[in-house]
C-alpha cells in the first residue's frame, strides 16, 4: 500500500520538478543567452516481492540545459567575423561621410585653383586676379590640411577605440576566471546559471577579440588569444594593454605583456572589433592618407618646377609656389643599434603611394613594402655620396646598426599635412616665360624666332641676354650685349632648335646678312602668360608612374578608395550578419526557449501531475477503505 | 524544425530593418535626384563623376578664356579696320597731290589733313582693352606702345604675344605686337625700293619699279647713273661699285637689272643717279610722314616737280605695303576668331556629352527606383501582416 502512496508522490513530485523547469523557461524567453533548460526522468528500481519487481515510480534525474557545443563555438566564430566586418564597416563609413562627397573633393579644391590660374593667365598683371591665386592656394592648403587632419581623427578615435575594448577584453577575462572559480567550487553539481553566464561572456569577448577556447572537463574554461597567449587560464586571468606603435609614437597597438614586458600583438589578432578597427587603420585609412600625401607632393613638385622657369611681376626668375615637401624616416623604437636613417627625394616621379620597411640583416639592408611584404631592389651604397636609391627614394645610412633594426620609410604618408603655400607676395608669381625673344626691326630677312624655353633651370647663363647674328644666310654667331662672340660661327638649319645657355629656340624661315635675333630675360611687369598656360596643365599631366598617373588621377583614385572601403566592407557586414544569422538561428533552434513547446509540455506534465493526484486519492480511498473494514 | 520564440521574432525585425534601411535609402535618392551622394555608393562611378566634372569645369574655363581672347580679338579687328580707312584715305589724298591741286594752298591743305590722319593712326596704335591694357605693345601691357620722339614715332613695346588656352589641346594668339602690326612693312614694291639723289639736276623722276624675276634678284644697294646729254647713256652699279648693267638710255625707257625693272620719264642731267636699295621695315608712321614732308617741300622748277613724282610714286608704293600688311593681320585676326568659334562649337559638343555621362552617373533613373520603393513598401508591408498574422496564434490561448 505504502508503494502505492510512494509511486503516486514521486509522480506527483517529478512533474511538479518538470512544470518548475517549464516556469524557468517560459520566464526567460526573452532573456538573452539564456540556454532553456529539460528535466530529465528516470524511473526508480524495482522492489523484489516474492520473485515480482514490482515498480517504485519515477524520479528526476537531472535538469539539464539543452545546448550544443558546436553550434555555440559556430555563433563564437561568427559572432568574431561579424564584429570585425562591422566596426570596419563603421569606420569606413565615417570616412566616407567625411571624404566620400564627390562634390568635395580634393580635386574640386585643385580645380578651383587652377581655375583662378586661368583667370590669372587672361589678365596677368591684375593685381585683383593674382591675389586671388593667393587666396585659392591658402584654401587649397587648408582643404589638405583639413582631410588630413579628419584622417588623423579618425586614427585618434581608433586609439581611443582600442583602449575602450583593451579595457572591457580586461573586464570579461576577470569575469571569466571568477566564473571559472565558482564553477570548480560547485563540484559535480550542474551551475546551468553559471554556464550561461560564461557563455554569455563568451560572445561578449568574441565581439571584442579573436580568440580560442578550451573547456576543461570541470566546466571551466581556458581562453587564449592572438598565436596562442592565455588571457584566461584557470581562476586567473591577464591583462591586454597598448603600447605607442614602434615607429609612430602617436598611434597604439594592443600589447601582451609576456613577462619581459609589452609585445605588440596587433598583427596576430584576426577578429572582433579590434581586428576591424586595426585593419581599417592598416589598410584604408593607410591607403588614403598615403594616396592625398602624394596628390599634395605632385602638385608642389610639378608646380614648382614649371614655376621655376618663369618670370615674375618683378622680372625676376620664379620661387617655388608651394614649400618643398621631405619624406619621412623613423627608426623602430625596438631597435637595439644607433645607426640614423636619412631620407630625401630622388626623382620624385618615381615615388610610389607606398610604405617601406628597410631591415639590417647584419651585412646588408633589405627594403621591402611596408604592406605586402616584397623584396624591392636598391642601387647603390647608402653614403651621402652614393645612396640607396629606390623608388624615387634617396637613403643615405649611418653607422651603428644592429643585426634586425628596421626603420619605416614613409615618402609621402606626412605629405599633405606639411603642404603649405610658400608664396605670399602677389608680384612673385610667375606666369611670363623666364626669357623673352625678340628680332630687330632693321632684319632684313623674313626669318622669325619662336619664344626661349628653358630647358635648364640651373644653367649659369640662362638670363645672360644675348644677340644672335647671322653672319649670312647659313651661319650664325651669338653675341653677349656688350658684343662678345659667345660661340659660333653656327650652321643655320630653318626651324632646328638653338641650344644656348639652357634654354631653346627656333628660328624659321630665310635670314640675310646681318639680321639679328634677341633673347633676354623677361623685363619686369611684363603681360606675358606662356608660363602660366604651362602651369596650367600640371594638374591633368602624367607624373607618377612613368607619366600614367597625374595629381587629378590620384584624386579620384583616392575617391575610389574611400568609396569602395565603405561598399566592400559593408556587403561583408551583409555576409557576415546573415552567417551570423544563420549561426544563431541554429543554436537557438537547440537552445532557445519555445513558447508552443512550453504550453505542450505544461499540459503534458499538468496532466501527469493531476494523474499522480488521482492515483495518492484512490490510494487514499483503498487506506480508508481498508481502515472502515478493519474497525467493524 | 525547432525555433526558438526569440528568434522568431528577432528574424521578422531583421527583415523589416533590411526593408527600412533600402527603403531609406531609396527614398533618399529619389529625393535629392542623386543616385551617388557618396562614394560608397558607388566607389568607381564617384570617381567618374570627379574626373567628369573636371572635364566640365575646364571647359567652363575655356569658355571664359574664348571669351576674353573673342574680345580683344573684336578690338583688335576693328582697331585694324580703323587703321585700314586712314590709309586709304591718305592714298587718296596721295593721289589727289599727284593731280591738278598743285596750289601751295592745296598741298598743305593735304598735309593738314595726313598729318591728322598720322595722329590718329598713333592713337589707333595706343588702344587700350577694357582692362586699361595697350592692345599693341606686345607684353609690356602697361606701358604706352607708341610715342613721338623727336618728330618720329618710336615703338617700346616688346616683340611678345599672349595666347589663351581654348580646348585642352588648343591655345589661340589672343594679339599682334605693335612691331609687328604696324613696324614690320617692306617699303617700296617690297623686295626694292627707288630713291632719286637730293642733288640731281634734271627734271626726271621713277615711274615704276617691279621685280619681274624673283630668283635673280640680289638683295644690294645698287646705283643707276645717267650720263650724256642727247644720246643718254646709263650704267648700274652695285654695292660694290661694280658695273653690273649700263647702255643707251631714252626716255621712257625701262632699266633692267637683276630681276628688277624700273621705268623713268623725263630727261636726267649727266651724273644725275638714283639708288635703288633691298626694301626695309618702315612703319606706318614713317611712310604718312613721308607723305606730308614729300608735300612741303618747294614745288617751282620741273627738276622739284619731277622729285615730287618720285616720292609720291614711292608713298603710293609703301601704303600699298601698308594696306596688303594691315589686311594680312586682319586676316589672321579673322582666323583666330574662326578657330575660337569652330573650338566653342566643339566644346559645347564636349560638354553635353560630359553633362550626358555625368546625369548618367550620377543621377537617379526615376522610373527604376519608384518601381523598386513600391516594391520595398509592399515588402515591408508583407512583413508586418504576416508577423501579426503568426502573433495571433499560440498555444497559451486555449490554456
Amino acid at each position: 500500500m505504502s508503494l502505492f502512496i510512494n509511486n503516486g508522490l514521486s509522480g506527483l513530485l517529478a512533474s511538479q520538478r518538470a512544470l518548475q523547469t517549464i516556469a524557468n523557461n517560459v520566464a526567460n524567453v526573452n532573456t538573452d543567452g539564456y540556454v532553456r533548460q529539460q528535466t530529465n526522468l528516470s524511473e526508480n528500481p524495482l522492489q523484489y516481492q516474492g520473485g515480482f519487481g514490482i515498480g517504485t515510480g519515477v524520479r528526476v534525474g537531472s535538469v539539464e540545459r539543452v545546448y550544443d557545443q558546436f553550434l555555440g563555438n559556430e555563433v563564437k566564430f561568427a559572432t568574431m567575423a561579424h564584429s570585425r566586418a562591422e566596426s570596419y564597416n563603421n569606420m569606413a563609413m565615417r570616412l566616407d561621410g567625411l571624404l566620400g562627397n564627390p562634390d568635395l573633393n580634393i580635386s574640386t579644391s585643385i580645380q578651383q585653383f587652377f581655375d583662378q590660374l586661368e583667370a590669372v593667365n587672361r589678365d596677368p598683371t591684375s593685381t585683383v586676379n593674382r591675389e586671388q591665386l593667393l587666396a585659392e592656394g591658402d584654401a587649397l592648403e587648408t582643404r589638405f590640411r583639413q582631410i588630413n587632419s579628419q584622417i588623423a581623427g579618425l586614427g585618434n578615435e581608433i586609439d581611443n577605440r582600442l583602449e575602450m575594448s583593451v579595457n572591457s577584453i580586461n573586464d570579461i577575462a576577470t569575469s571569466l576566471a571568477k566564473i571559472n572559480d565558482r564553477i570548480a567550487a560547485s563540484g559535480g553539481g550542474t551551475p546551468n546559471d553559471l554556464l550561461d553566464q560564461q557563455e554569455r561572456l563568451l560572445n561578449q569577448l568574441a565581439e571584442q577579440i579573436d580568440f580560442n577556447q578550451v573547456r576543461q572537463d570541470n566546466g571551466t574554461t581556458t581562453v587564449m588569444i592572438g598565436s596562442g597567449q592565455p588571457l584566461v587560464l584557470g581562476l586567473n586571468s591577464f591583462d591586454l594593454a597598448v603600447t605607442p606603435n614602434e615607429f609612430d609614437g602617436s598611434r597604439l597597438e594592443l600589447a601582451y605583456d609576456d613577462g619581459s614586458g609589452l609585445q605588440p600583438i596587433s598583427s596576430r589578432i584576426a577578429g572582433g572589433a579590434v581586428a576591424g578597427m586595426l585593419g581599417f587603420r592598416n589598410e584604408t585609412l593607410a591607403t588614403v592618407s598615403r594616396e592625398l600625401g602624394q596628390i599634395a607632393l605632385g602638385l608642389t613638385e610639378t608646380l614648382n618646377a614649371q614655376h621655376r622657369v618663369g618670370s615674375d611681376l618683378n622680372g625676376q626668375p620664379g620661387g617655388n609656389f608651394f614649400a618643398n615637401l621631405a619624406p619621412i624616416a623613423s627608426a623602430s623604437s625596438r631597435n637595439t643599434g644607433t645607426a640614423v636613417v636619412s631620407l630625401s627625394y630622388g626623382d620624385v616621379s618615381a615615388v610610389n603611394a607606398k610604405n617601406y620597411e628597410l631591415l639590417y640583416d647584419g651585412a646588408n639592408y633589405q627594403l621591402t613594402d611596408a604592406v605586402t611584404g616584397g623584396s624591392i631592389a636598391m642601387s647603390g651604397t647608402g653614403t651621402a655620396g652614393d645612396p640607396f636609391v629606390a623608388e624615387g627614394m634617396e637613403i643615405v645610412v649611418g653607422a651603428g646598426a644592429v643585426t634586425g633594426d628596421r626603420f619605416l620609410l614613409q615618402p609621402v604618408s606626412q605629405a599633405a599635412g606639411a603642404f603649405t603655400m610658400e608664396i605670399a607676395d602677389i608680384s612673385k608669381i610667375a606666369v611670363a616665360a623666364m626669357l623673352t625673344t625678340g628680332s630687330s626691326i632693321q632684319n632684313m630677312g623674313n626669318a622669325s624666332v619662336s619664344g626661349a624655353e628653358v630647358s635648364d633651370p640651373s644653367a649659369p647663363g640662362l638670363l645672360q641676354p644675348v644677340n644672335i647674328v647671322f653672319d649670312d644666310s647659313t651661319t650664325f654667331r651669338i653675341f653677349d650685349s656688350g658684343g662678345t662672340d659667345l660661340s659660333g660661327p653656327l650652321a643655320y638649319t630653318s626651324g632646328t632648335a638653338i641650344n644656348f645657355n639652357g634654354w631653346t629656340a627656333q628660328i624659321s624661315g630665310s635670314p640675310q646678312t646681318a639680321d639679328t635675333f634677341s633673347v633676354a630675360q623677361t623685363a619686369a611687369g611684363s603681360g606675358d602668360n606662356a608660363n602660366g598656360l604651362s602651369m596650367a596643365t600640371v594638374p591633368a599631366n602624367g607624373f607618377f608612374s612613368n607619366g600614367r598617373l597625374s595629381v587629378e588621377g590620384i584624386g579620384a583614385a583616392m575617391l575610389t578608395s574611400v568609396g569602395s572601403a565603405a561598399a566592400r566592407s559593408g556587403q561583408d557586414l551583409i555576409v557576415q550578419n546573415s552567417l551570423l544569422g544563420q549561426a544563431e538561428f541554429d543554436l537557438q533552434g537547440v537552445s532557445g526557449v519555445n513558447l508552443e513547446e512550453e504550453a505542450a509540455n505544461l499540459l503534458r506534465y499538468q496532466e501527469a501531475y493531476l494523474a499522480a493526484s488521482k492515483v495518492i486519492g484512490i490510494a487514499n480511498d483503498l487506506f480508508q477503505t481498508l481502515l472502515a473494514t478493519v474497525r467493524r | 524544425m525547432r525555433i526558438s520564440t526569440q528568434t522568431f521574432q528577432q528574424q521578422w525585425l531583421t527583415t523589416i530593418h533590411e526593408q527600412q534601411s533600402s527603403l531609406a535609402q531609396i527614398q533618399r535618392q529619389i529625393s535629392t535626384g542623386k543616385r551617388i551622394a557618396t562614394a560608397a555608393d558607388d566607389p568607381l562611378g564617384a570617381a567618374q563623376m570627379v574626373r567628369l566634372q573636371q572635364g566640365l569645369d575646364r571647359l567652363d574655363s575655356y569658355s571664359i578664356n574664348a571669351d576674353t581672347a573673342q574680345r580683344r580679338l573684336n578690338l583688335e579687328e576693328s582697331s585694324l579696320d580703323r587703321v585700314v580707312d586712314s590709309l586709304d584715305r591718305v592714298r587718296e589724298l596721295t593721289v589727289q597731290a599727284g593731280g591738278a591741286a598743285r596750289t601751295p594752298e592745296a598741298r598743305a591743305a593735304i598735309a593738314d589733313e595726313a598729318r591728322q590722319v598720322l595722329s590718329g593712326l598713333v592713337d589707333l596704335a595706343n588702344t587700350q582693352d577694357a582692362e586699361g591694357r595697350f592692345l599693341f605693345s606686345g607684353n609690356r601691357v602697361h606701358s604706352q606702345p607708341f610715342s613721338s620722339v623727336g618728330g618720329s614715332i618710336l615703338y617700346s613695346g616688346d616683340d611678345g604675344t599672349r595666347s589663351e588656352r581654348i580646348g585642352n589641346n588648343r591655345t589661340v594668339q589672343e594679339g599682334d605686337s605693335g612691331s609687328e602690326v604696324f613696324q614690320t612693312i617692306r617699303n617700296g614694291n617690297g623686295t626694292f625700293s627707288v630713291q632719286p639723289n637730293a642733288a640731281n639736276g634734271g627734271p626726271m623722276h621713277y615711274a615704276s619699279a617691279v621685280v619681274f624675276d624673283p630668283a635673280n634678284w640680289i638683295p644690294d644697294n645698287y646705283t643707276i647713273q645717267f650720263n650724256g646729254v642727247g644720246p643718254f647713256t646709263y650704267q648700274v652699279q652695285d654695292g660694290a661699285s661694280t658695273v653690273i648693267a649700263g647702255g643707251a638710255f631714252v626716255p621712257g625707257d625701262t632699266i633692267s637689272f637683276q630681276g628688277a625693272a624700273v621705268t623713268f620719264d623725263g630727261q636726267p642731267a649727266a651724273g644725275d643717279t638714283f639708288s635703288v636699295s633691298a626694301s626695309r621695315n618702315q612703319d606706318i608712321f614713317q611712310t604718312v610722314q613721308n607723305f606730308v614732308d614729300s608735300l612741303e617741300k618747294p614745288l617751282q622748277t620741273p627738276t622739284d616737280q619731277a622729285m615730287a613724282q618720285s616720292d609720291l610714286n614711292s608713298s603710293l608704293l609703301d601704303l600699298d605695303r601698308a594696306l596688303e600688311h594691315i589686311g594680312i593681320m586682319r586676316a589672321r585676326v579673322g582666323a583666330r576668331l574662326a578657330a575660337i568659334d569652330d573650338q566653342l562649337s566643339t566644346n559645347s559638343d564636349v560638354s553635353l556629352q560630359l553633362s550626358e555621362s555625368l546625369g548618367s552617373v550620377r543621377d537617379v533613373d526615376y522610373a527604376s527606383a519608384i518601381a523598386e520603393l513600391e516594391a520595398r513598401l509592399f515588402g515591408l508591408e508583407a512583413a508586418q501582416k504576416t508577423f501579426q498574422s503568426t502573433r495571433s496564434f499560440s498555444l497559451f490561448d486555449i490554456l
